[in-house]
């Protein structure tokens, strides 16, 4: 049996996930309006009176809308996982190529949760992001400071020919993680707060600079691996880093 | 005219009489059809509220609770006018043919 409380948490995600926010809380507001004048003794008949909550949800929807949301989604989740394929197929793809996910997912989210910035916000982090953008922080910080340390080649303790294979999980775990974290921060900016895409451009942000990086690693081109080369790496790894903390920094404040 | 232009029309139809909250709208409404899902019932009033035909406003009944009430408006009562007829129509159409 479903009481109300379990009823209204289903049907918040449902309707959460269907329509945009403002929507979707003046309809929550509605039901628990509702539900607070009806007898909790009837709650046994909520379902049959109702109808599944996700059956209610999608009464609500306008179609035309939803479709443009689930459109929306599904290019901002091509953008990660096109950077994902192209870190776990490391090769040197021409950086122009690589950066065009980064570039239209960083402009996908900016334009669809445009409408959410005007809202007030309660606090700066929503429930439950801080902790995992601090962990994220943490992952990405230790990544860091392996691929410096091997590129500086300061693991003594490391047989040569492990360096490579070391950096490449490195990155590649690093990418995983962003994956999942990216694709989680687009789920619960819609569910939840648009602050939560601030997690989804940070994930952009690290699969690019990882893919770069394991590109040039993966380089049989020795030539081409020069100091100017680490330099002109180096400044574009800049630069996607402070449009990225640029974007993050909108979706935040 | 189909069960949700039905519903709509008495949907307009309590509200044209006194404004109402959510709930007394629902529980109205599912008295008289009671194989209509309340999700539904109210699908169709935030439709009309949606579209202009009624509006939202909060109230209070004495030391109750803010509750959220419906108010018809001017297009809505049109809309009501609208429905009303084409509801006549049918109901004279099908005595025409028997179906009372």
């Amino acid at each position: 049996m479903m009481n109300q409380k379990m009823y209204l948490k289903k049907f918040s995600h449902a309707i959460r996930w269907r329509l945009p926010k403002s929507e979707a809380d003046e309809i929550l507001a509605d039901y628990q309006e509702i539900f607070s004048q009806r007898s909790k003794e009837k709650d046994n008949m909520l379902v049959q009176e109702f109808g599944e909550p996700l059956q209610a949800a999608r009464l609500l929807t306008d179609p035309k809308m939803y479709h443009h949301w689930l459109a929306a989604f599904g290019f901002m989740l091509i953008c990660l996982l096109v950077s994902e394929f192209m870190l776990l197929r490391p090769r040197q793809y021409p950086t122009l190529i690589m950066i065009v996910p980064f570039v239209i997912g960083l402009v996908l989210t900016m334009i669809w949760f445009r409408s959410c910035r005007t809202e007030k916000k309660k606090s700066l982090f929503p429930n439950g992001l801080l902790p995992i953008f601090a962990g994220f922080i943490i992952i990405i910080v230790i990544d860091i400071v392996i691929i410096m340390g091997l590129v500086m080649q300061i693991y003594n303790f490391l047989p040569d020919s492990f360096y490579g294979v070391f950096a490449y999980w490195t990155l590649e775990l690093t990418g995983l993680v962003a994956t999942i974290v990216g694709i989680l921060g687009l789920i619960k900016a819609r569910i939840s707060d648009y602050s939560w895409c601030s997690l989804y451009i940070m994930a952009l942000m690290v699969l690019l600079e990882c893919a770069l990086i394991l590109g040039v690693l993966t380089n049989m081109d020795l030539d081409a691996v020069t100091s100017g080369y680490w330099n002109s790496l180096g400044m574009q790894l800049c630069i996607i880093g402070l449009i990225g903390l640029v974007g993050v920094g909108v979706n935040l404040c | 005219m189909l069960k949700k232009d039905i519903i709509e029309l008495c949907l307009l139809h309590i509200l044209s009489k006194e404004d109402l909250y959510g709930y007394e709208i629902l529980r109205r409404i599912h008295e008289c059809f009671p194989n209509t899902q309340e999700s539904g019932i109210y699908a169709l009033l935030r439709g009309l509220c949606k579209d202009g035909y009624t509006k939202q406003y909060e109230g209070h009944i004495s030391d109750g609770p803010k509750r959220k009430y419906y108010h018809i408006t001017k297009a809505g009562q049109m809309k009501y006018k609208i429905l009303l007829d084409e509801w006549y129509h049918l109901r004279d159409t099908l005595a025409t043919m028997g179906l009372k």
